[in-house]
């Protein structure tokens, strides 16, 4: 991490449902809520839904470059909508603490100007990627 | 504590290339830190099936998920997965599932976590916040 205290990284990442079946068949996430609009309305959701976790997963990639995530907490409190042209989120990460452990950063992910999800709690090791974690 | 459930998984490198391609991550060395929801949904499912438990999973979304890494999960990593249902609790009205997960390999633990899932009650358009 090269990111100084209090800095905020802004990231933007297009989802379509392509990269909804891609998560699908990578994580082993069936649920047909991400991947059939009607599944999705018979839940009471308005279309196709992205996977919490894909959102979660952009997230850390948008700080994840130089370090390892040691730490991670997420919460969502609403869902990334994946209507038929797909969709966009925004992931602001800042940068909270500097401590010997690692940069401790709070990540939260917007769509449409709502949030979506809050990490209020994420830690990325300085150690070079591929070394231990003590 | 409802059920627990003890699995096996060796790390494939295609299922990490597979899994980073997925979330934008580049590195190949190290699963991204969210990779071990590849070796969990499919039980977390499994457990929740129990037809004791009357849990709707056509209703699921994600509430909470936390992953502490002790070390990175590589190629060629043979874990150990332990996976215990706590509770499943009405929260007005709809079904929070929370899970503890373990995670080790060679003995050491590897990584642990916890994870909520939230089957959304019938006349409920929003997410439980």
């Amino acid at each position: 991490m090269t990111m100084a205290l209090g800095e905020t990284l802004t990231s933007s990442y297009r989802i379509t449902r392509d990269d909804l079946r891609d998560y699908a068949v990578a994580s082993g996430d069936h649920n047909p809520i991400h991947l059939d609009p009607q599944a999705a309305m018979d839940a009471n959701l308005p279309d196709t839904i992205a996977h919490g976790m894909l959102v979660m997963g952009l997230a850390l990639s948008s700080v994840g470059g130089t370090g390892i995530v040691r730490e991670c907490k997420a919460r969502w409190s609403r869902p990334v909508v994946v209507p038929a042209e797909g969709t966009e989120i925004t992931v602001d990460a800042t940068v909270t603490a500097v401590t010997n452990e690692g940069t401790r950063l709070r990540i939260t992910a917007f769509c449409g100007g709502e949030q979506t999800m809050t990490m209020s709690r994420v830690v990325v090791s300085n150690d070079p990627v591929g070394e231990e974690i003590p | 504590m409802i059920s627990t459930v003890t699995i096996n998984h060796v790390v494939s490198h295609d299922s990490i290339a597979r899994f980073a391609a997925a979330v934008g991550a580049s590195d190949l060395r190290v699963a991204p830190p969210t990779f071990p929801i590849v070796f969990l949904i499919g039980e977390q499912e499994k457990m929740l099936a129990d037809p004791a438990l009357a849990y709707d999973y056509s209703r699921v979304v994600h509430r909470e998920q936390h992953f502490s890494h002790h070390r990175p999960i590589r190629p060629g990593d043979q874990l150990t997965v332990d996976i215990v249902l706590d509770a499943i609790e009405l929260v007005r009205g709809n079904a929070v599932a929370t899970f503890a997960i373990e995670i080790s390999g060679d003995g050491e633990t590897v990584c642990t976590g916890r994870a909520s899932l939230v089957s959304r009650a019938p006349e409920m358009a929003e997410v439980a916040a």
